[in-house]
This record gives structure tokens, C-alpha cells and sequence, in this order.
């Protein structure tokens, strides 16, 4: 990562975090997982027992049920990653994009004092340059 | 951590009390305050005098202090005396656990403040330096947020919603103001906002008394205090407020979805080019295929109020075919706007559903961007949303109770701290609003606030573009997004518990 590159992205992740995440119970069928996600339109659920104990993302459906035929009626558990990547909330944004290129994620759970509190995306930092473009080539 | 939150003593001649400002540092130096902040108008005039009698006074407090610069004390250009006497326009005091960050938000020879962009940009850097602290607390002398009682709202900083988004970016905890001479104190979205009255100043409002904010900082909430003192003898009143510090939520939600409400404004239906057809004509595809069981439009329907464009309106906007309840903009009423709103759209109407009830309010006034909701109207208000049967109470109106980025105060209404305080005091739990063009959502108190964007009009403000929010009532949550008119994709603006799920 170039210098002008590394400045520019070392702001705390904190700046980019969700602190709202969505989640469901670990014995909820992954059916009723991906209805959540269509009905929130989001890409990704903590899976949840008191505390955060999985996650999963659209890829995971993907990969670990669709091109596996396993049944939609299956609890997220079977599926849900359990090592959980995270970065503490006050680590600066290209050291995180480097730990997702490292463990090719685009998700990132957040922590602070120990504990998952957010969410970082890919998509949240290109969300704002996306639809700016899409503006752009709109214009009538 | 305990802090002691004075502002606006005033001292000089005439408008300063000594005996209640003597009985308030006594009960101060008394206590076991870590720090004492004093948040601006500690002189009168800012004249060498001024600022000679206010330091002999305000040594008498025996406490680590740190005082920074009201607009009173930048006049006569008393902001070259005031590091003589007091220290740093702007700072840094920082302990083992809480760093107080302090900026001067003064401009000098004007009531009115501003954070201007070298000193914004400074405060970013010192939130980013000290991001990890335990407690992070800024403090400023001009309010963030309308304060009640303060008559015509025309003094609040310039970019306070800028100041408000970039605070809670870095998740401070606690903001410390003065400036309005009424006590006041709020939370938006897990940040506290104190507002000191007057400490030791005769100019209090609404026959209030002097009073400070006694202020405590733990790890699971804070706790903020305000104590008025009545007399010398100490007769006092307080009021407690207190706040959990728990930011992040995850939110398991086990409800189905019981209401959907779709929240646009600014069509600005017109012959001219400032009306985009094709983002209006996508909204709409958009907006039938939500199935919502309301649109509120919050106003700016046509681009001006003359029967040409109301033509227009009628024509498009029976092409969204669920019900729609209309506030109007100062663009509607102008001209013949008046005439016309009411016979195009059927006036202000309230919408009922067994869940809830949407009371539309007026905030618009002829031939005058300034909006206001006057003491008349929102008694009313307040009488209809004590009488509904509905479990939950929405308002809609076209002007912002709220600061919002980007925008400076001019579209606030003047009555904003009033409204938003009887609001919030009453528990609503949703309002409306569309005027500045900027798609945001909040919470104050426990009221979620939604400003939509302009959803048809070239004239953005965002960087997004055009778009309107949909609004989802879950049993136990609501979710607040933006969806872009043209393209129909969809970004979470805010998630928060019911109040009553």
C-alpha cells in the first residue's frame, strides 16, 4: 500500500464501523437466516447465543449450502464460521483491509474492550463512490 | 469521573449575582469534583476590565478548571485578552481514563457560532489521537441542539450538524454547552448533551433560576444532574437524567413486520429542468413494489406554488397507488400555493391505522423560508398526541427539528428546541421531516427522527444522490433506510429498539 494510500485510510476503523448489527439465534434455520437478510437487504448475520458465537455471509450460503445441497431447514450452527476474525474498533483502516486481503474477507468484526460491538464492509467504504457514480452516469 | 459543568456567569456589573455564583463554588469546591467546566460567557463585554474582575472572581475555584471563550467574551475583540487570563481558546486536558477536548466556537461581533473548517479539521485529528480513550468528552460553547425555552432559535452553531455527525463518528460521550442561559440536557444516539444554564447571569429564561450540571462518568452510564439554586439559603431543585453508555446493539429481531411507511419530499413537480422525471417515474416503480400502507410526503411537492405545477403534481402523483398524506413546503404555499396545496392534495390530514396515528403539522409560513410550529399549534399537537388510542404516535412536518450535516441552521425551525423537547417529552415515536435535502436519521431522547432526501429535484445535497427513506415497524425494532430513487438500491440509515416493542 503507497504512502498517499495509507494516510488517507489511517482514520480508526471506528469511523466506518456499524455498531447495529443484526443477528439471529444459533438454532434459527438458515432459511429463516436468508429471509432476514433479503428483508434488511444485508449481506452478512451474527449468529448469537447471550454473546456473538458465529458468522456468516452470503458467500457462506453459497458455498456452504447451495453447492452442498444441505437443507435449508439446518440451523445456522452447521454453517456459521465459529474462529472469528476481528480487529479492535481503534485499529486504523488499511491495517484492517490488510487483515481481509491477508484472510481474503470482506467482512470484519469489530471489537472494543474484548467484545464484538460492529461491523466493518467493504461495501461501506465504496458505498458513497457507487452511487456517486451511478448519479453521474444518470444524468438526463 | 465527576465534573462540574458551569457556563455563562456574565461577570460584571449589573447582570452578575454574586451571592448565588459564591454559593455554587462553595458547594463545588466542597464536593469531590475532578474538574470543573466552565463553557463560555464568563465576562460580559470581553473589555480588559471585564476580563480582570471575572478572573478574580473565578479564582476563588478551587478545583482543576478549564474555561474556554463565549461570544460575549469575544466581543470587543476580548478573544487576544482571553488566553491572558484563562488559557487556550482551544485545548486538550487529558487524564488517565477521559480526554476533554475544547474548541472556541465564538465569531466575533456575532451572537451566533461556528466551528470553521481548520478548526474542524483540528478536532478530527485530536479525535482521532485520542480515539481510544475511555471517556471522550468535547465541549463547546454554542449549542448542538435546540434548547427549549430559548424564544426564536437563530443562534445555534452554523455547522452544528456537521459538528453532531463527526462526534458521533468517534463515539464521544459527552458534549458540554452553554450559550442559551436554560438548562437542558439530551442524548442523540448514545451521546449526551449537556447544556449548562446560567451559573451566576440575572438573563435566565422562563423564570428559571441559576443552576449548574453536576456530572458523573462511569463505565456502564452517566449521570447528569442539573441543580438550581434558588437562594443564598440553598433552596434548590434538581433534575437527574440518566444514560446507559452501551453504544452498539445487536439486534436479534424475532417479530414479523407490522407497518411499512414510506417518507419522501422535495418532487419539486415543475416545467423546468430543476424536476428530473425519470429518478420520480423509478421512485414510483420503486415505491409500488414496497406495497407500503402509507407515503408521507414531508413537502416541496411543486417547485412553485402556481397552477401549472400543481398540475403536474396531480398527474404524477396518482401514479403511487398507496395512500398519501401531505405537509407543505414554503415552495407550495408561495404565489397561490395556498390556495392550491388544499385543493390538490386534500390539506394536512392525519392517517390512522391500528398500530398508529401520523398527526401532520404546518411548519411552513407564506413567503418565508424560516419555519416555526408557534405555541398555538403545538399545544394542540401535544393535546392530539395525549388523546390517540394508538400505541404509537407519529409526527410529520416539512422543517428540521434537528441539525443535519451539511446543511448550516437555515433550516431549522425557530421554535425548534420547544418542539423537539415536547416531542420527546411525550415519547413520540417518529418525526418526519424533509426540508435541506439530506437523506439522515436519528434518536433524541426516545424519539427517532427521519429526514428524507429530495427525491426528484436536481438540486442535492448528498453525495448519494437522489433518494427517499422507507421506514419498517417491526414488533420489537425499527429500521430506517435510504433507497436511491434512480436505481432503487438501499443503505441502513439507523436501527433502533421500539419504545413500546
Amino acid at each position: 500500500m503507497n504512502m498517499m494510500k495509507k494516510n488517507s485510510l489511517s482514520v480508526p476503523v471506528r469511523q466506518y464501523t456499524t455498531k447495529k448489527l443484526i443477528g439471529v439465534p444459533e438454532n434459527e434455520t438458515i432459511q429463516n437466516a436468508c429471509q432476514k437478510m433479503v428483508e434488511f437487504r444485508i449481506g452478512s448475520l451474527v449468529v448469537c447465543n447471550k454473546k456473538v458465537v458465529g458468522f456468516f455471509t452470503q458467500g457462506d450460503i453459497i458455498e456452504r449450502v447451495v453447492a452442498t445441497g444441505l437443507s435449508y431447514t439446518e440451523p445456522v450452527s452447521k454453517i456459521m464460521t465459529r474462529d472469528l476474525i476481528t480487529a479492535d474498533i481503534d485499529t486504523p483502516v488499511y491495517e484492517v483491509l490488510e487483515l481481509m486481503q491477508k484472510h481474503q474477507i470482506r467482512h470484519m468484526l469489530i471489537t472494543e474492550e474484548a467484545h464484538i460491538t460492529g461491523l466493518f464492509s467493504l461495501k461501506d467504504l465504496v458505498d458513497a463512490e457507487r452511487q456517486f457514480l451511478e448519479t453521474a452516469i444518470s444524468s438526463e | 469521573m465527576r465534573i462540574a459543568h458551569i457556563s455563562d456567569s456574565h461577570i460584571a456589573p449589573g447582570a452578575f449575582r454574586t451571592e448565588v455564583f459564591n454559593q455554587i463554588v462553595k458547594e463545588i469546591n466542597e464536593a469531590p469534583f475532578d474538574l470543573v467546566v466552565h463553557t463560555g460567557d464568563v465576562t460580559d463585554s470581553g473589555l480588559r476590565e471585564a476580563y480582570e474582575h471575572a478572573a478574580s472572581v473565578i479564582k476563588t475555584i478551587r478545583k482543576p478548571l478549564v474555561i474556554l471563550p463565549g461570544n460575549h467574551d469575544c466581543r470587543n475583540v476580548g478573544y487576544e485578552l482571553f488566553e491572558d487570563y484563562f488559557g487556550d481558546l482551544n485545548g486538550v486536558r487529558q487524564g488517565e481514563d477521559y480526554v476533554l477536548i475544547y474548541v472556541d466556537s465564538s465569531i466575533p461581533d456575532q451572537n451566533e457560532g461556528r466551528v470553521g473548517s481548520s478548526k474542524f479539521t483540528w478536532l478530527k485529528n485530536r479525535l482521532i489521537e485520542y480515539s481510544s480513550k475511555k471517556y471522550k468528552i468535547v465541549a463547546v460553547h454554542h449549542h448542538l441542539i435546540p434548547v427549549p425555552k430559548a424564544g426564536t432559535e437563530r443562534n445555534v452553531l452554523f455547522n452544528a450538524g456537521d459538528l453532531m455527525d463527526l462526534l458521533q463518528k468517534y463515539d464521544v460521550d459527552l458534549v458540554l454547552s452553554g450559550h442559551r442561559h436554560y438548562p437542558n440536557v439530551i442524548n442523540t444516539n448514545g451521546m449526551v448533551i449537556s447544556n449548562a444554564g446560567c451559573v451566576s447571569c440575572r438573563k435566565v429564561r422562563a423564570g428559571d433560576v441559576c443552576s449548574y450540571n453536576d456530572i458523573t462518568v462511569s463505565p456502564e452510564e452517566i449521570t447528569v444532574a442539573i441543580k438550581r439554586v434558588r437562594d443564598p439559603q440553598g433552596d434548590k431543585t434538581s433534575q437527574e437524567y440518566r444514560y446507559s453508555r452501551s453504544r452498539s446493539e445487536i439486534f436479534v429481531s424475532e417479530g414479523k413486520r407490522l407497518s411499512r411507511i414510506v417518507h419522501i419530499t422535495g418532487t419539486f413537480f415543475s416545467d423546468r429542468k430543476i424536476f428530473e422525471t425519470t429518478k420520480y417515474e423509478n421512485a414510483v416503480k420503486t415505491i409500488n413494489s414496497l406495497s407500503p400502507d402509507v407515503v408521507v410526503h414531508c413537502g416541496d411537492i411543486v417547485d412553485k406554488g402556481i397552477p401549472l405545477h400543481y398540475e403536474l403534481a396531480r398527474k404524477y402523483l396518482q401514479t403511487i397507488e398507496a395512500p398519501i398524506v401531505y405537509t407543505p413546503g414554503p415552495r407550495d404555499i408561495n404565489y397561490i400555493g395556498y390556495e392550491l396545496f388544499p385543493r390538490i392534495t386534500g390539506g394536512i390530514q392525519n392517517f390512522k391505522t391500528p398500530l398508529f396515528c401520523i398527526h401532520g403539522v404546518n411548519s411552513s409560513q407564506y413567503d418565508s423560508n424560516v419555519g416555526s410550529v408557534g405555541r398555538f399549534a403545538l399545544r394542540n399537537l401535544e393535546g392530539a398526541i395525549e388523546e390517540q388510542e394508538q400505541e404509537m404516535s407519529i409526527i410529520f412536518l416539512h422543517h428540521n427539528v434537528v441539525p443535519l450535516p451539511h446543511i448550516r441552521e437555515k433550516g431549522l425551525l425557530e421554535d425548534a428546541g420547544d418542539v423537539l423537547r415536547s416531542l420527546c417529552d411525550l415519547q413520540v415515536d417518529l418525526v418526519l421531516t424533509g426540508h435541506s435535502s439530506y437523506p439522515y436519521a436519528t434518536k433524541v431522547g426516545n424519539t427517532i427522527i427521519s429526514n428524507a432526501n429530495a427525491v426528484s429535484c436536481r438540486y442535492v445535497r448528498s453525495l448519494y444522490g437522489n433518494s427517499f427513506n422507507v421506514i419498517d415497524i417491526y414488533e420489537n425494532l425499527i429500521n430506517i433506510s435510504e433507497i436511491h430513487s434512480l436505481w432503487g438500491s438501499r443503505r441502513i440509515l439507523g436501527i433502533w429498539k421500539r419504545n413500546s416493542g
